[in-house]
């Protein structure tokens, strides 16, 4: 039922936000492509310069190259929307795809399935990550391709072999490998936290008492669940005195590794106690579900 | 003989505000619904109809009393055995009705394909008409289509012909009549009584969350001398 449910999910949001996905990808792709050309344009010139046939990049430039650099401009400011857009829309879907789906008249369907709550609800959590999961994707890639396609222009110039042996030299004497995955899980429990407090949220608004405020009742109960979560972390943090300088030693070599030892730390400590927090909301949610839905 | 729905004593009452106390949508209701009739929930607007068909279906959990559906407090069970038209529309604006029905095969067993194809052709709408399209009557009608494919227990009708034309309503009537077996029940709540009348085993008057009235309607129009519509106009009076 649970992949039954996802699918419908995925299906309702598709439509807004993979045409989104396939336009921001391809401003990406002209920016960088324009990027690429403007770099090269600029090597030749200092090549031009070296040589004694150019003094100034306008004496060179022909009037392609001034089409590039208003190409560039107007492509920056569109990748710049349409990544602020991909964010507010991914935001959007997760509240509307909930609020509509479950506190809206589509719950009447919902509702009226033969399912679990917990399960209903777990459908609209992995949907809404995913989504959330894909929207980050989309981002990285868009830095990815104007970045890749930048540097590929500069190949030539760019000093491969000293780049990955500083990466391996890294990876060998400190090893981020554990600190990047736990700072992955982290990210991903605390992407969780948050959608689930916006769900929570929503359900405390949807409440028979509060009929008159529905909105403004759920922004307050999510606003103050994270402060609560904030007080509950800064408290344990304080009684155990978990911080970054803890147990510092003055010694340089020392330093690093207490640096790095006490960030894994504070860093697992967090996501343990985000999963407490994503498990204590999903709960409150779901009982909410079934004792006060207001339909 | 088993009731399929057992009311007991079941009181709601809505707060608005916190410390408000709030209003009584149902005051101390208790009544059954047996298998193989039709019943009708009749009564005004804010009468406490729809509160009572939420709480079988589980979209709403009584103050005080309980509700059973088929022995069992309403819950994965009930709903599998119940086919529920609400009196809005809850399909997904960006489906089909082909995605609509797609989906009800997926989720309940009891959906039969082919009779819902059958309604669909005699209404005459198109399969592949996305629902957003619709006018209010036909995705109504969509809807009610849906319903009535289940080879349901319990069919829970909330103004099942309240938003279509004349025309169509001895349609769906047909439609329900003919599609309901000997061991289903029906409960319909409406305003529409003269449409509905003809076709009802029992009724349950509801007046302000309480039961003033209820029993077989041949019994009731033989000691009120009266029709069903009839009696409505004469208890509802304004």
């Amino acid at each position: 039922m649970l992949g039954k449910l996802l699918k419908y999910e995925l299906k309702a949001s598709a439509r807004t936000l993979l045409p989104l996905y396939a336009g921001t990808l391809l401003i990406a792709l002209v920016c960088g492509v324009s990027m690429a050309i403007r770099v090269d344009n600029m090597n030749e010139f200092h090549q031009y310069m070296a040589n004694g046939t150019a003094v100034t990049y306008g004496s060179f430039a022909d009037p392609i190259d001034g089409g590039i650099d208003t190409l560039i401009g107007f492509t920056m400011i569109l990748v710049f929307a349409f990544c602020v857009a991909v964010t507010v829309l991914t935001v959007m879907s997760v509240v509307q795809r909930f609020n509509h789906g479950i506190a809206g008249n589509e719950g009447y369907l919902m509702f009226t399935l033969p399912v679990k709550h917990e399960v209903l609800l777990g459908s609209k959590l992995l949907g809404a990550l995913l989504w959330s999961l894909a929207s980050i994707l989309v981002i990285f890639l868009v830095g990815a391709i104007i970045g890749g396609l930048t540097i590929f222009a500069e190949r030539e110039y760019f000093d491969w072999a000293y780049l990955w042996y500083r990466i391996w030299e890294l990876i060998r004497s400190w090893n981020p490998i554990p600190s990047l995955l736990l700072t992955g899980l982290n990210g991903l429990c605390s992407l969780v936290c948050t959608i689930l407090t916006i769900y929570l949220a929503i359900m405390v608004g949807q409440m028979e008492q509060f009929n008159k405020y529905r909105v403004a009742v759920a922004v307050v109960v999510f606003f103050a669940v994270n402060w609560a979560f904030g007080l509950v972390e800064g408290a344990f943090y304080s009684l155990f005195g978990i911080h970054m300088m803890a147990g510092m030693t003055p010694e340089p070599v020392q330093y690093v590794n207490d640096v790095y030892n006490n960030y894994n730390f504070i860093l697992g400590t967090d996501t343990i106690m985000s999963i407490i927090f994503c498990v204590l909301c999903f709960l409150g949610t779901a009982w909410m579900m079934k004792k006060k839905l207001n339909l | 003989m088993t009731a399929l729905v057992e009311f007991n004593h079941v009181t709601k009452q809505y707060k608005s505000g916190i410390k408000a106390e709030g209003v009584k949508a149902l005051d101390d209701v208790s009544f059954t619904l047996k298998p193989g009739k039709i019943y009708g929930l009749l009564g005004p607007n804010g009468s406490g109809k729809s509160t009572a068909i939420k709480m079988i279906n589980d979209l709403l959990q009584p103050t005080s009393g309980h509700v059973l559906v088929n022995g069992t407090v309403p819950g994965v069970e009930s709903k599998s055995i119940i086919s529920y038209l609400p009196d809005c529309n809850y399909l997904q604006d960006w489906m089909k009705v082909e995605d609509a029905f797609k989906l009800f095969e997926e989720f309940y067993q009891d959906f039969d394909r082919n009779r819902a194809e059958e309604m669909l052709r005699s209404l005459n709408i198109n399969s592949q008409a996305r629902l957003k399209t619709l006018s209010k009557g036909t995705l109504e009608k969509v809807q009610l289509i849906l319903v009535m494919a289940r080879r349901a227990k319990l069919y829970v009708l909330d103004e099942p012909i309240a938003g279509v034309d004349p025309a169509a309503r001895d349609y769906i009537m047909q439609t329900i009549l003919s599609n309901y077996g000997e061991e289903s029940s029906i409960l319909i709540s409406t305003h529409l009584i003269t449409d509905i009348e003809k076709i009802l085993d029992e009724v349950i008057f509801i007046q302000n969350g309480k039961i003033v009235l209820q029993g077989a309607v041949d019994d009731i129009r033989a000691e009120h001398g009266k029709s069903i519509d009839g009696l409505f106009r004469e208890v509802f009076r304004c």
